[in-house]
């Protein structure tokens, strides 16, 4: 009785709240129906799987005062596959407190977004994109939703802390401090983990100065009789950025330790880069910089990949009559939404490799260690935003050869074109297309009879069409398609993520995932999709083949 | 004590927001409405089956989990989009040490949907939990036994100001049904079409059905486009059914239903008629299988019948099946609950009666063909509603026949629940209050023609004043019988004969205050040729019978929220049959506040 007055409670000043101005309500709703069928060639295992549930995430904003409001999200999930009730479930998914002290300190408290630079503290997206089609982003953007991916931001449980002045010489100060524990001590085996982060600029006019620090480290005073010791990784950058007209200039330096006082570990590396921009008309630039991050400057803040490649799909785990058990496909990382160990949410001390299939070069971005080399980047549209093209390659080399005295070369391109061919002759109705291809490749020659030479190539390509069908009424394409072949090593990494040896690593891999689509806008935000989805992958080293249909169907609603 | 102190501060803090209220329109509009029903409940069985000492139970539940607070909102976050939710709140009140009370999403669960209305039509689009459809008999839909005892009541029962109901219940045997009378419950996207032009309109539907349980899934999809004209009307309709009929290797099934409705009134006869074709694919066998059904049902003006009829003729092919439907799948094997392919033993409607099943009144099976007739008449206080169905199997195929306890089917299914294979011959099936039989007719039977299926039923409805109080006396029959002969009502020869009376009293003793009173009897009786166990020679005749005797008091407090007090004692015997024996009785209180 006591339960039901208090919800009875709850619900009437919900309803109060709802109405008050100072309140409102708003939040995502979200149905999705799935039907998966495995080829019929495929006998042992399961054909078909469904998939169906629907979620509702309540929102309430309370702009009580200046110093204090909240956001809290209330999440209502109920999964149809089966038809009870018994996977519905009620849980806060979010809360935050914020507001200002006074007018130049401002906090946040609960769930945060941090994020510093892309050496320190970074959230790599995933690879498996270049211009997507439209139909694909819709999926991806829910699974971003759904898993918190929000830009390059991590989402994490802590505080955030950030003051900001202008001073009377138009001097712009800006600085942030936050805090956070990463891992919550299992009181045995895994110790608390901790993250704390600095960032601070001092701008003005055409000039700007930045410091960035990020610090992760464990204290295992909070387990109980562990012969463990502590961690430390601590990583500053400081940059300079000047504008000279249309000329911009960045200079980027940077330092990393890692270090175990009680075992006598310490290893720091060194980072630089300079990077020149010119600006075209319009938002028009060209940009090239120069790079090198030495192989032992390691951040754990940033070379951390946001997806768990090792990890299983949730539907047709095991493929094939020798019931071989399948990775992950882009198609997964795309359309699993149920699954919740695709994404990394935390931002934990291992360091994953992304899998390599998708290129070695980067794996973490700019952050990888061992990398120096060019990057020069070009982006064009024009003014009636009939073409969007943006080129991105890069050159790159090992600082230090990995386990021989030879080092690799990397070649990177990313080729994004999109069309809106309709502009071409002023037709109202869209008809876009979108076209996107990203080449890598990895090559060292071999002076070494037990080693192979390493050439390894990855070859991504995206492919995207959309047509304004009726009023309201999209049809939507999408295809994409991934190639490796070659071989590479792949580095294992130690405790204290210092290389220790070497996986040779062959690929033979050809993976694609088509959609075809219709979209229904009812609103803005409010929109029903119904597709057709085609997955095939062949993987010839492991003698893994495999495809799968899916219709899918999705419903979204944004209050 | 916690909750105590939230709801306190929740009180508090709504009281300050309350001056506020006018100031906004962030919620474009909230509705609220649901239920509170306590529902407190003893039972003692004193013997059941030759079992002595059984415990007894004493519960704030009925056995069945129902909530004790069902709340639904409804919020309308735009002008075009919504949310439902449904909460239940279940408290059985067992003791302070036990904090067992739950708070979950019901069966609707939430729902997210809207609509919008266009130059070419209005639409509207549903998708998240429990819905409630209907397109036709054959197509989507569940049986609407518009006939029965008031009596007993469930979760789902509304509450009526004294008389109310059965004020309507003698006037047109209509009273407020639950909101899935009729309907097929199922979950996922609904999308609507209306008032599209030239009188057309289309449901679509895609999502699951309660046959989606752990080992068998099932997905449905159904399609029905309508075009109305004055008082004409035509569904055509599509289902699609498909899915998995065994997890370990995914053999998939598919079951195809394609049909049309057509109603019509013409020179004052009211005609409904319906075709429907069914195929099906079994992956494990490769089977694949159709046939066809059809009904017509005719209503002629009273200046010519004299008496208000309607008569009934369908034919249901014996490989016509769709689940999904209110026809009861008596002859394909693959698809019955019987069966391990599709066990739906443990859902609620799963547990489905299978082979030579003797049907009531308002349920027709496949593999037959026959005829109902139906007429509702009075004369002064007396109403009277008359039925007759006849029917005959279009292949025998199994020598198993089932069917119905009526008069003692809620009160067993309390004691076994959701059980296949219980009882002293391991020969009954309970399912979602009630239960089915099964008996077999003697392997050495000499058939001479397919089995004949005869069912009457007398419904006689009484009102009047006693003492200036309204006073209803009401009597419900209905006699069931298979037969291997032409003989069209029950005979000597019958396999199988039920026997069914049920006489309802209620007497509006004071403004607020009726009292109830209840007496069922059922009367199985089995001819020579039939037994309890299948392919085993049982000398003793089947002779069952059942009674119940219920009391009770209704007590209305405001016009929406009643007191329901109950007594209902109950015994089983087939007194040539050792053990087979039940008896026991049941008491409750249920108060029930509708918002």
């Amino acid at each position: 009785m006591r339960l039901i007055l208090f919800i009875l409670l709850f619900l009437q000043c919900s309803y109060i709240i709802g109405q008050e101005s100072r309140f409102s309500i708003e939040g995502n709703g979200r149905g999705i129906n799935q039907s998966l069928h495995l080829n019929e060639k495929d006998s042992l295992n399961n054909d078909i799987d469904f998939e169906s549930n629907v979620i509702v995430d309540l929102g309430i904003r309370a702009n009580l005062n200046e110093k204090v409001n909240f956001y809290s999200q209330i999440r209502m999930r109920s999964n149809l596959a089966l038809f009870d009730t018994s996977r519905s479930n009620i849980f806060i998914r979010q809360f935050r407190l914020y507001g200002n002290f006074n007018d130049l300190f401002y906090y946040e408290l609960g769930d945060v977004d941090l994020v510093l630079d892309r050496y320190t503290l970074w959230n790599n997206k995933e690879k498996g994109l270049v211009n997507e089609s439209e139909v694909f982003s819709l999926y991806r953007r829910i699974q971003h939703y759904e898993n918190f991916q929000n830009e390059n931001f991590w989402r994490q449980k802590g505080v955030k802390l950030s003051f900001k002045e202008l001073t009377e010489k138009q001097l712009k100060i800006y600085f942030e401090l936050f805090g956070s524990r990463l891992n919550k001590s299992d009181e045995f085996t895994n110790p608390d983990i901790f993250l704390v982060g600095l960032k601070s600029s001092l701008s003005k006019d055409n000039q700007k100065f930045e410091i960035n620090s990020a610090n992760i480290f464990s204290n295992t005073n909070t387990l109980i009789n562990s012969n463990l010791s502590n961690h430390y990784n601590r990583t500053v950058t400081a940059s300079y950025s000047r504008l000279f007209g249309k000329f911009s200039g960045t200079l980027i330096g940077g330092y990393s330790e890692n270090y175990d006082l009680d075992n006598n570990f310490n290893v720091s590396g060194e980072l630089f880069e300079f990077i020149g921009k010119y600006n075209l008309a319009g938002t028009n630039f060209v940009s090239v910089s120069y790079r090198s991050v030495a192989d032992d400057f390691i951040s754990l803040g940033s070379q951390n990949s946001n997806i768990n490649y090792g990890n299983s799909p949730s539907y047709f785990q095991q493929v094939t009559n020798s019931s071989i058990p399948r990775n992950l496909s882009f198609y997964d990382i795309l359309t699993d939404f149920n699954n919740s160990t695709i994404f990394n949410l935390q931002l934990n001390s291992d360091r994953l490799i992304e899998s390599a299939r998708l290129g070695t070069s980067v794996p973490f971005g700019k952050a990888t260690p061992n990398r120096k080399g060019f990057n020069l980047i070009f982006n064009y549209s024009d003014k009636q935003q009939k073409i969007d093209y943006l080129l991105d390659l890069s050159l790159l080399n090992d600082v230090t050869g990995e386990g021989v005295l030879d080092n690799k070369q990397y070649f990177d391109i990313d080729n994004s074109l999109s069309l809106n061919i309709n502009k071409f002759y002023a037709g109202k109705k869209e008809l876009r297309t979108t076209f996107g291809m990203r080449y890598s490749s990895s090559s060292r020659a071999s002076s070494n009879p037990y080693l192979d030479e390493v050439s390894l190539t990855s070859t991504l390509i995206d492919l995207g069409f959309t047509y304004n069908l009726i009023k309201n009424i999209d049809f939507l394409y999408g295809y994409k398609n991934l190639y490796a072949k070659g071989t590479d090593y792949l580095p294992i990494y130690n405790n204290y993520y210092a290389i220790e040896n070497y996986n040779k690593a062959n690929f033979n891999y050809d993976e694609s995932i088509q959609a075809l689509g219709l979209k229904y806008n009812v609103n803005k935000g409010f929109y029903l999709i119904f597709s057709a989805n085609q997955v095939k992958v062949d993987d010839k080293i492991i003698n893994l083949k495999y495809d799968f249909n899916q219709y899918l169907l999705i419903l979204n609603i944004n209050f | 004590m916690r909750f105590s102190t939230l709801s306190i501060l929740l009180l508090v803090l709504a009281i300050q927001l309350v001056p506020a209220q006018e100031q906004s329109n962030q919620i474009k509009r909230l509705e609220v409405d649901g239920y509170y029903r306590f529902f407190g409940f003893h039972r003692n069985v004193h013997n059941l089956y030759g079992s002595t000492g059984l415990p007894s139970v004493f519960q704030a539940n009925d056995d069945f989990n129902s909530p004790t607070v069902n709340l639904n909102l409804k919020l309308s976050t735009s002008s075009k989009s919504k949310l439902n939710i449904q909460f239940f709140f279940f408290d059985p009140l067992n003791s302070i040490n036990e904090n067992k009370n739950e708070f979950r999403l019901g069966r609707k669960s939430v729902s997210i949907g809207g609509g919008l209305n266009t130059d070419i039509g209005k639409f509207d689009i549903n998708f998240g939990g429990i819905s409630y459809l209907r397109i036709s008999d054959l197509s989507l839909s569940s049986p609407k036994q518009v006939r029965n005892t008031l009596f007993d009541r469930n979760a789902w029962t509304y509450v009526w100001e004294p008389t109310v109901q059965y004020r309507n219940y003698h006037l047109l045997s209509e009273y407020k049904r639950d909101e899935n009378f009729g309907k097929r419950d199922v979950n996922g996207l609904i999308i609507n079409g209306k008032k599209l032009s030239n009188g057309f309109s289309f449901m679509f539907f895609n999502g699951r059905t309660p046959f989606n349980i752990v080992d068998f899934k099932d997905e449905l999809t159904a399609l029905k486009i309508q075009r109305k004209l004055n008082l004409n009307s035509v569904n055509f309709y599509l289902i699609r059914s498909n899915g998995i009929d065994d997890l370990s290797n995914g053999l998939n099934f598919n079951n195809f239903i394609y049909g049309v409705e057509y109603e019509s009134l013409i020179s004052e006869w009211k005609i409904k008629t319906e075709a429907a074709f069914s195929k099906y694919y079994f992956e494990r066998g490769d089977i694949n299988e159709n046939d066809m059904a059809f009904i017509l049902n005719i209503t002629p003006p009273a200046r010519i019948s004299r008496v208000p009829l309607n008569a009934e003729i369908y034919y249901i092919g014996n490989d016509f099946v769709n689940i999904h439907s209110s026809i009861i799948n008596s002859s394909v094997q693959n698809f019955s609950s019987e069966s391990s392919a599709l066990n739906g033993g443990d859902i609620a409607d799963g547990a489905r009666p299978y082979g030579n099943v003797m049907t009531p009144m308002h349920l027709k099976s496949n593999n037959r063909y026959g005829l109902k007739l139906n007429s509702d008449f009075g004369i002064k206080n007396l109403k009277f509603n008359l039925g007759y169905a006849i029917s005959k199997s279009i292949d025998v195929d199994t020598n198993l026949v089932t069917f119905f306890h009526k008069v003692t089917g809620l009160f067993y299914s309390r004691i076994d629940q959701f059980q296949q294979q219980t009882g002293p011959f391991n020969n009954l099936t309970t399912f979602f209050r009630g239960y089915y039989e099964k008996v077999y007719v003697n392997s050495n039977y000499d058939y001479n023609s397919n089995n004949l299926f005869t069912t009457s039923l007398v419904n006689i409805k009484y009102r009047n004043k006693l003492l200036e109080k309204d006073l209803f006396i009401f009597y419900l029959g209905e006699y069931q019988s298979i037969q291997n002969n032409s003989i069209p009502f029950p005979n000597k020869k019958s396999f199988v004969k039920t026997y069914f009376h049920e006489f309802d009293l209620y007497y509006h003793i004071l403004d607020d205050v009726a009292l109830i009173g209840y007496f069922g009897k059922e009367v199985i009786k089995g001819s020579k040729d039939i037994g309890y166990e299948h392919n085993i020679f049982d000398a003793n005749l089947i002779d069952g019978v059942g009674t119940a005797i219920g009391t009770g008091i209704d007590i209305s407090i405001t016009p929406k929220s009643n007191l329901y007090l109950r007594y209902k004692n109950v015994d089983y015997l087939d007194k040539n049959h050792d053990n087979y024996f039940y008896n026991g009785y049941e008491l409750s209180a249920e108060f029930k506040v509708i918002f």
